[in-house]
């Protein structure tokens, strides 16, 4: 282990928080503006990269032109699922909503497993195994790639909730849902609308999964737990936040991992979790509510 | 009437007690092997329970202790020699201290913050046990034949397990520290301020539920004959555990059995599904949640009247 290795493993984690940040921003946004805490959502992930893999190479297209057909159903999904089976639940407390959440997971793994077994799978196009050498650093161009990809995400995600009024009626109801109801804003659809964007955001991050790494079934559990360490270290719900967490995660696990082994590489982000935790219950860069 | 209704119950537990002792003698060893299993169920249930039901605790993270507890056993039958029984104590015992150690920072967290810190503990033990080479690594361990412990041996040490746990908690209610639960239950804020010790609460009943989780793994490990990782600190034990809890009614004395007794049954009868089994079991549990959240034993509760379910959290999981 040396200088070089530890800023080789920098860099590429750096790169990596990209991935990191659009897989995870759908879970800020969720926890951000309703309260959910959307367990669900490594496997609206892992739902998206089996999409992506079966549509692009049934349609024979670029994975990337499969995520906007991707992106629209999940969007219908989340619709449905925030309209028909969270709402309804999430007036009695944040638990049984978390609960039904969890359930959504299993039978989202368990089809999963039934329809598309326990094969790992991984979506292959030309350019996705290619890196990179620059200053002699190895960098895969799917690292590159989702970088980008996640700074473009970020500033539109950004913008919309800002300049929109659709997002400053989300802003609204996150500040203040009975107030906003009174002022006209419909919340019910605005907390549908942000399971949608945030069903169609994660279309995306399957993709940059599928095309980056591999996943089975169960993968999306693992992705959950970065998603939840992203939030707790960026603070809770917010979206610029979210990449700073992401970045964070992903330079701290790069470092750990050149410098105790791969296999621990997913373990540290998960104890850094914690330490921080106990520190700051609000998150990293939360400010205490 | 109520004078006949105590010594109608105690009629009734002694029945049952007896019919539980003298079934292994009767039936086929699958059957003695499904009401095993049924115990281990009923263990698990009444421990979450205690937690999510009566200090409002919602623990994702019962694959931690119970892992703990089976590779604790695991590695003092292997490596020391311990007799099964022992090991297992062992494990309830060490999960219990690492319980202890996690509690100051983890109880920092309120709600669904509890949750996920929990399941992050799970999966992160679960990853360090995968890489350990002291346990077997992803190998993990394979335990030896207890000499003379057959399945009937195992069937009646998890019967004591699963009574003790529900005696135990029926035990807790009668006492100060179950008043201290309830209102910590009801509201943390206002239990606080009438003057319960709501850390020294919760931190009483983290480690009892881990301590039976725990041995419960102990014993399951030393069963199983052989545990490995991905199997032991699955999140599986967590979600079939919160299942049986929540389909029989959270809060309630009686849920858990219920709940446990209603899941193995289910599963039998969907054993030719096996893939479809765990899809049922999760819209089962959405849909409890959503139309009957008390609930089998708690809707018996409110259909009655009579009784009112025990403890205070049965409006909502």
């Amino acid at each position: 282990m040396s200088f070089f290795t530890i800023t080789a493993g920098a860099l590429n984690g750096l790169l990596l928080g990209g991935l990191y940040a659009v897989t995870a921003l759908g879970f800020s946004m969720i926890f951000g503006v309703m309260g959910l805490m959307n367990v669900v959502h490594g496997e609206l992930l892992v739902l998206g990269a089996y999409l992506c893999f079966f549509i692009s190479r049934a349609l024979g297209i670029d994975p990337f032109v499969a995520t906007l057909i991707v992106a629209a159903i999940l969007f219908a999904v989340g619709y449905l699922l925030q309209s028909f089976v969270f709402s309804p639940v999430m007036e009695r407390g944040v638990e049984p909503a978390l609960l039904t959440a969890f359930g959504l997971s299993i039978i989202a793994q368990s089809l999963f497993l039934f329809y598309w077994t326990t094969n790992t799978r991984s979506i292959n196009t030309g350019y996705s195994p290619v890196g990179l050498k620059i200053l002699g650093i190895y960098l895969p161009v799917m690292y590159l790639i989702s970088f980008g990809l996640a700074l473009v995400l970020v500033a539109g995600v950004h913008l919309f909730m800002t300049k929109t009024y659709l997002g400053k009626a989300t802003r609204a109801a996150t500040q203040d849902p009975d107030t906003a109801q009174v002022m006209g804003v419909n919340v019910r659809r605005v907390y549908a609308f942000t399971y949608a964007l945030a069903a169609a955001i994660a279309a995306l991050g399957g993709t940059l999964i599928g095309m980056t790494f591999s996943f089975v079934p169960s993968s999306g559990l693992t992705w959950l737990l970065k998603g939840f360490v992203i939030v707790v270290l960026g603070g809770m719900g917010s979206i610029v936040g979210t990449l700073a967490g992401a970045l964070l995660l992903g330079v701290v696990e790069g470092v750990g991992g050149a410098i105790m082994g791969t296999g621990y590489h997913d373990l540290i982000g998960l104890v850094i979790i914690l330490l921080v935790l106990v520190a700051r219950p609000t998150g990293l860069l939360g400010s205490a509510k | 009437m109520k004078v006949g209704k105590a010594p109608l119950w105690w009629g009734f537990i002694v029945l049952l007690a007896l019919a539980l002792i003298a079934v292994p003698h009767v039936l086929d060893r699958y059957t003695v092997f499904l009401l095993y299993l049924l115990f281990l169920n009923i263990a698990l249930a009444q421990s979450w329970n205690l937690l999510a039901g009566y200090a409002g605790l919602i623990s994702l993270g019962v694959a931690a202790l119970f892992g703990i507890g089976a590779y604790a056993a695991g590695m003092t039958i292997v490596h020391l020699g311990f007799h099964f029984l022992l090991g297992a104590l062992f494990g309830g015992v060490l999960a219990a201290v690492f319980a202890a150690i996690v509690a100051l920072p983890i109880f920092r967290f309120r709600g669904i913050y509890f949750a996920i810190a929990t399941l992050v503990l799970s999966e992160a033990l679960r990853i360090f046990m995968v890489n350990w080479k002291f346990t077997g690594s992803a190998e993990g361990l394979n335990l030896p034949l207890e000499s003379g412990t057959t399945l009937m041996w195992y069937y009646y040490v998890m019967l004591l397990v699963a009574a003790g746990a529900t005696l135990l908690v029926v035990v807790i209610l009668r006492t100060k520290l179950g008043m201290g639960l309830r209102a910590l239950g009801n509201n943390e804020a206002s239990a606080q301020n009438m003057g319960v010790n709501t850390f020294r609460t919760k931190l009483y009943v983290f480690l009892l539920a881990a301590f039976i989780t725990g041995l419960v793994g102990g014993i399951h490990a030393s069963k199983m004959g052989s545990i490995e990782p991905y199997s032991i600190f699955s999140a599986m034990w967590t979600l079939s555990t919160a299942n049986t809890v929540i389909i029989g009614g959270i809060g309630t004395v009686l849920g858990p059995v219920l709940g446990a007794v209603f899941v193995i049954i289910l599963g039998e009868l969907l054993a030719d599904y096996q893939t479809f089994h765990l899809a049922i079991t999760g819209a089962l549990l959405i849909l409890i949640i959503r139309f009957i959240p008390a609930g089998i034993w708690g809707q018996i509760g409110k259909l009655t009247l009579a009784r009112r379910p025990e403890g205070g959290g049965t409006d909502a999981p």
